[in-house]
This record gives C-alpha cells, sequence and structure tokens, in this order.
C-alpha cells in the first residue's frame, strides 16, 4: 500500500503555453481563428497609422523658433504653439495684467481645493466666501475698476475665457435645474406646465441658434438704454441651456428615490403646497 | 383621525398656498413676457424694421453652394428656408444612418474578448467622446480634407470614383423609362416578404412548425428586383464624373463640407452610442443567457430572443437623445460654411433681411419641431418594447 506524501514528487508546472506572456497572447489574442484574425488586422493597422504619427507629432517635429521659418523638417510645426501660449491662455488680455487673471483663478484653486479636503476646518465659512464673496473680487479682477485698470470683456479669450465661461454656467445652471426639476414633478398644473415648456424648449434647440438669440434677439427685448455685455448675453444663453440639461439630470435623481421613502420626508412641501 | 378636524389658518392650507403661488408665477410670466414683447415693438418701431413675414416672397439674391431642389440667386427668401432644411435633414439622415453602424459596430467590439480589438474600440471612444464636436470639424475639413490633392492628382477608385480638395465626385445614375417597374417590384416585394413572415409566425404559433422567414423574406426581396431590372433590359446606367480642364464634369459631387461634417459628425455621435450598446448588453444578466442556453437554445437564437430584445430597452432611451442631439449638432455646420439651417437661413437670410424675430422663430421652431417629433416617435418605439408590468 502506497502512502501519498506531499514530497514524493514536485509540483508539476502548469504548460508554458497558459502562463505568462504566452499564455496570455493565447487567451487574449488568438483564442480562436476569428479573434486571431482581428488581432492580425488591428496590429497591421496599428503599425500602420501610429510610427508615421510619432513621427510626424515628435520625431520630425520643430519646438523651437519666433516663425514660419523655423519649420524646416516636414513634421507638425509646433513652434506656433509655443509662440502664441499667452493668446492660447489670455486671448487678448493685456499682458502686463496677467498677473490678476492668475491670481483670481489661483484664490478658486485654493478655495475649492480647501473644500474638497475632508477635514479641512471652517468648511461652512470657507464656502460661503466662495460662493459670496469671491465672485465679486474676481469680477473686479477680471474686469477692473476700484483702481485697477478696466479689460473690456471682448478682450478676454483663450482658456481663460473658457473657464470662466463653465464656472459661471454650471454654478448658476444648478440652481436654477433644481428648481425646475422640482416644479416639473411638482403637483401643480400651472408650475408643472412651465417647468415642461421652459425644459422642453431649451432641449429641443441647438445651443449655437441659443447663442444666436441671445446676441441677436436680447438687445431688441431690453429696453434700448440697457445694454447688455456680449458676454453675458452669451452667458444667460448658456446658462439658460444648461439648466434645461440639470433639470433633467435631477429629475432622473429624484425619480430613482422609491415613492415610499419620498411620503415619508417631502422637504419642499413648503413649496409645492402639496399634501 | 381626529387631528384633520383640527381648524387650520387658511394660510397653512396646503391647497391655499398651491394657488395663490401659481397665481403669483402666472402673473410674474406674463408680465415678463408683456415686458419683453412690449420693448421688442418699441425697438422695432424705433429702428424701422418692419415685422411681418413678407420678407418670405422677396428674391434672396445669393448663391448656395448645395442645394437638393432647384435654386439659384432669382429664388425668394422663402425657398432659402427650404433649401437650408432639407440640407440639414440630409446632414442629420446619413449622420444617424453611420453612427449607428459605428456605434454597434464598436459597442460590440468594446465587449471583444479579443484584448486588442476591446482595447482599441476603448481608446476609440475615450479620445472623441472627450474632444469637442467643433474641434472635431474644424480637423476634418481644415485638416484633412483642405490636404487633399488637387483635382488633377486626385485619389481615384475604379476611375469613377475620384476625391479631391474639391469634393468627392461619384458616378450619377440615370434611370431610364421602365425603372418604375423595379420600383415597384421593391415595393411589392417587402410586401411579400412582410406576408410571408406573418404566415410563418402564426404557422409556428398553431403547429410548431418553423419556416426560416428572415432567409425566404431576404431572398424574395434581393431576387424579385433583380428579375424585374433585367426583364426590362437594365435601364439604369453611370454618369461618370471626368476631368475636363481644371475641374470634373459630370457626375455627383459630395462638396468637402458635407463630407468632413457627416465624418465628425458620426465618429463623435457613435463613440457615443457605443458606450449605449455596451451598457444595454451588460445590462442583461449572464444568468439570462445561461438560462437560454441550457434550454437549448442557439447562440444566435439566445442572442436574438433573449439579449437582444432586453438590451432595446435599456438602449432605446438614450439612443433617442443622442440621435436629437445629433440634429441639433449639426447646426456646427455654420462653422465651416455647409449651407445648412443656421447657416443659410439664421446667417445669410437674416443678415440680408434684417428680421431677427422671424428668422430665429422660424430656425428654432424647425428645431423645436424636428426634435419633438423624433422624441414622439422614439416613445412610440419604446412603449412597444418596454417590459409590460402587471
Amino acid at each position: 500500500m502506497t502512502v501519498y506524501t506531499k514530497s514524493s514528487s514536485a509540483d508539476l508546472l502548469p504548460p508554458v503555453s497558459s502562463v505568462g506572456v504566452i499564455g496570455w497572447v493565447r487567451q487574449n489574442l488568438f483564442s480562436s481563428v476569428g479573434s486571431s484574425l482581428m488581432s492580425l488586422c488591428a496590429l497591421y493597422l496599428l503599425y500602420m497609422t501610429v510610427p508615421p504619427a510619432i513621427n510626424w507629432a515628435f520625431i520630425d517635429a520643430d519646438w523651437f523658433g519666433m516663425d514660419r521659418d523655423a519649420c524646416t523638417s516636414g513634421g507638425a510645426c509646433w513652434v506656433f504653439v509655443t509662440v502664441r501660449i499667452n493668446q492660447f491662455l489670455f486671448g487678448f488680455y493685456p499682458s502686463s495684467e496677467y498677473w490678476r487673471v492668475v491670481l483670481a483663478f489661483s484664490i478658486a484653486g485654493i478655495l475649492v481645493a480647501w473644500l474638497l479636503v475632508d477635514r479641512a476646518p471652517y468648511k461652512g465659512f470657507v464656502g460661503l466666501i466662495t460662493l459670496v464673496v469671491y465672485p465679486i473680487v474676481a469680477y473686479f479682477l477680471f474686469y477692473g475698476g476700484l483702481g485697477l485698470e478696466v479689460v473690456e470683456t471682448h478682450k478676454w479669450g483663450g482658456l481663460m475665457l473658457t473657464l470662466i465661461l463653465a464656472t459661471i454656467g454650471m454654478v448658476c445652471a444648478l440652481p436654477l435645474g433644481i428648481i425646475l426639476a422640482l416644479g416639473r414633478r411638482s403637483s401643480m398644473p400651472i408650475a408643472k406646465s412651465f417647468s415642461v415648456i421652459f425644459i422642453e424648449f431649451w432641449r429641443g434647440v441647438p445651443l449655437i441658434t441659443v447663442l444666436f438669440m441671445s446676441s441677436v434677439m436680447l438687445p431688441i427685448f431690453m429696453p434700448e438704454e440697457m445694454q447688455i455685455d456680449k458676454l453675458l448675453r452669451a452667458l444667460i444663453g448658456i446658462i439658460f441651456f444648461q439648466s434645461a440639461y440639470m433639470a433633467e439630470v435631477v429629475r432622473g435623481g429624484l425619480q430613482a428615490i422609491p415613492k415610499a421613502s419620498m411620503r415619508r420626508l417631502r422637504p419642499w412641501d413648503f413649496l409645492t403646497g402639496s399634501r | 383621525m381626529g387631528q384633520t378636524e383640527q381648524k387650520q389658518s387658511w394660510w397653512n392650507n396646503g391647497q391655499n398656498r398651491a394657488l395663490v403661488f401659481q397665481v403669483v408665477l402666472t402673473l410674474a410670466v406674463v408680465l415678463f413676457f408683456w415686458y419683453i414683447i412690449n420693448n421688442t415693438l418699441l425697438n422695432m418701431e424705433k429702428r424701422g424694421i418692419a415685422t411681418g413675414f413678407g420678407f418670405l416672397s422677396q428674391a434672396a439674391g445669393f448663391g448656395i453652394i448645395q442645394h437638393l431642389v432647384a435654386y439659384d440667386e432669382t429664388y425668394s427668401f422663402g425657398r432659402t428656408f427650404l433649401v437650408g432644411l432639407l440640407n440639414t435633414l440630409l446632414v442629420a439622415v446619413i449622420g444617424i444612418v453611420f453612427a449607428t453602424i459605428i456605434g454597434l459596430v464598436v459597442g460590440v467590439a468594446r465587449l471583444s474578448s479579443n484584448w486588442l480589438i476591446s482595447t482599441l474600440a476603448a481608446v476609440y471612444i475615450e479620445v472623441f467622446r472627450n474632444i469637442p464636436l467643433l474641434l472635431q470639424i474644424f480637423f476634418w475639413y481644415f485638416a484633412v480634407l483642405r490636404g487633399l490633392p488637387l483635382p488633377r492628382g486626385s485619389w481615384e477608385v475604379n476611375e469613377s470614383f475620384f476625391m479631391n480638395i474639391r469634393g468627392l465626385y461619384i458616378p450619377r445614375p440615370i434611370f431610364e423609362s421602365g425603372f418604375s417597374w423595379v420600383i415597384w417590384a421593391v415595393v411589392l416585394a417587402f410586401v411579400v416578404a412582410f406576408v410571408i413572415r406573418r404566415w410563418a409566425r402564426r404557422r409556428q404559433a398553431e403547429t410548431g412548425q418553423q419556416f426560416n422567414s428572415t432567409l425566404a423574406g431576404l431572398g424574395v426581396i434581393l431576387i424579385l428586383p433583380l428579375t424585374v431590372f433585367f426583364a426590362v433590359g437594365s435601364p439604369l446606367s453611370w454618369e461618370v464624373p471626368v476631368l475636363k480642364g481644371f475641374n470634373f464634369k459630370g457626375g455627383m459631387v459630395v462638396i468637402p463640407e458635407l463630407t468632413a461634417l457627416v465624418v465628425a459628425l458620426s465618429i463623435y455621435t457613435g463613440a457615443f452610442i457605443a458606450e449605449i450598446v455596451r451598457s444595454g448588453i451588460l445590462a442583461v444578466s449572464h444568468g439570462q443567457t445561461e438560462a437560454a442556453l441550457s434550454l437549448g437554445l442557439r447562440p444566435r437564437r439566445v442572442l436574438s430572443l433573449v439579449v437582444i430584445p432586453q438590451a432595446l430597452r435599456v438602449i432605446i432611451p438614450q439612443q433617442t437623445s443622442q440621435y436629437l442631439n445629433l440634429v441639433k449638432n449639426s447646426s456646427l455646420a455654420t462653422a465651416i460654411g455647409y449651407p445648412d439651417l443656421v447657416s443659410v437661413f439664421a446667417g445669410t437670410t437674416l443678415n440680408q433681411t434684417g428680421q431677427a424675430m422671424e428668422v430665429i422663430a422660424m430656425t428654432m421652431g424647425v428645431y423645436l419641431f424636428i426634435s419633438l417629433t423624433i422624441s414622439a416617435l422614439m416613445n412610440w418605439y419604446n412603449k412597444k418594447k418596454m417590459l409590460i408590468e402587471r
């Protein structure tokens, strides 16, 4: 009678074809005839596109210089990017005032970082400053006034303008969107229908026509003595447009709450007036 | 429930409160619109702009590079509206078809067990979803299509398709007399295929015998029109574009603006649709597939009877909003000068007539109408496919 002992024979290693690089390749690239064919096609496609692209973008590219003449090697011409980096970032903002933009964004960065850190103290206070005091400070930093040189909005541009539009758009569209979503779910027929019409209207038209409308029609809608800044017009269009989409997102979230827990707690009863 | 009998003050009654709130809201909205309309009328009067749609019948006096209906400078502003609208619809339809195909293929590829294929699909999705559409349109138009050779050095396929900086030149089909028979044959073939399908379903329900109605239907749809086509003597010929002087003559031309727009829109929307398709397929739990397999269904039937019908329920609502986005995004055509509704009507026509109110209202009305129609159609389809809960 033989007794099995663990040391009687060394454990066999798994076959070479199923572990390591070879095993991975077999399992993930050549598991069947079809899969192998697809892998080969994909590899060929990559071979045809990736090396020339890398060549063009990095190896044959020109990085430094002052103008087009510096681009001689036939690859990408990054010279323009390095020469015009300020325009990419600030548009036509006067270069002597760049520090104001940098300062405004730095303050915003610090405030937001403070709010994002879990255990930071005085969160409520900092939040209040971010929402109430900071916008005023940022307005004077970006636009000017109070002794700072005024920079008209048509000189703003580049990444700076993108960030400003996006931030203000998001911050203003969210509360409006929440109100609209609550309105759409409310049991008051008039409030509900106004919300539905507002949401469906803005969701049904392209952003570019909204911007057209706000730039062409807003001046007609307002009394003549009230001149609205062009940037502000675009901003109003963006906020309305975005709030309609935000409203649908919020509505989706509200719908995901089971009805039973809704009945138990309806903090917005004061708004909808329903029982 | 004695508590409800408790005396409430008028203001604490929810219904009264709702009434007051809604009256105030209505008043505010009415006042707001009254204010705007009043201002508008005053401003128009001061600027001497006549309101009304009379301008639509005046001669337009500008050319449009692509028109699907007869158009030249002598046609009216109303006609420019139609031309722009048709161009928008053209982009939207072609874009939706291509985006759906790309989305389906990439979405399935993303789930492939082949690592290379799924990674490539993932890279495609992440790259194209996260670059603004306007930039992508610029890329295809200015970087790719503007870099094509001049007509003399065109890329050609089979001496009938030519691609150059002026556009894509393709042969134009010329329908000769008798081609209407072929069209009727196509219609008839579809009717026959439909009848076969109904018959096969009823027979399977009654007797349990199966009949491959898909194959039979496809056969009828292919064979019947082809037979008629050759029977009436092949009434179709092609007008091939030929290089004459500096440009091609004859054939049809797809202008580069259209190509760039369609490519950008379908690649961008395709990336979103791919993720939607993936989410739909993943939403069907694997247990369903295993259960179907253990019942003895073949893998193909599992896909068509179990996985796809359930995946569609997840896919359809999201797909609808992607189609709507595509239609609305096609208005970015303005940026590269493709003559769509916004570019032609809300651009050139508005500038020439100054009728901002009317033009913008008509343009927005059209998009609103298209959007609401598509969502109504998709809602109807969604309702048909929805899980019937008891």
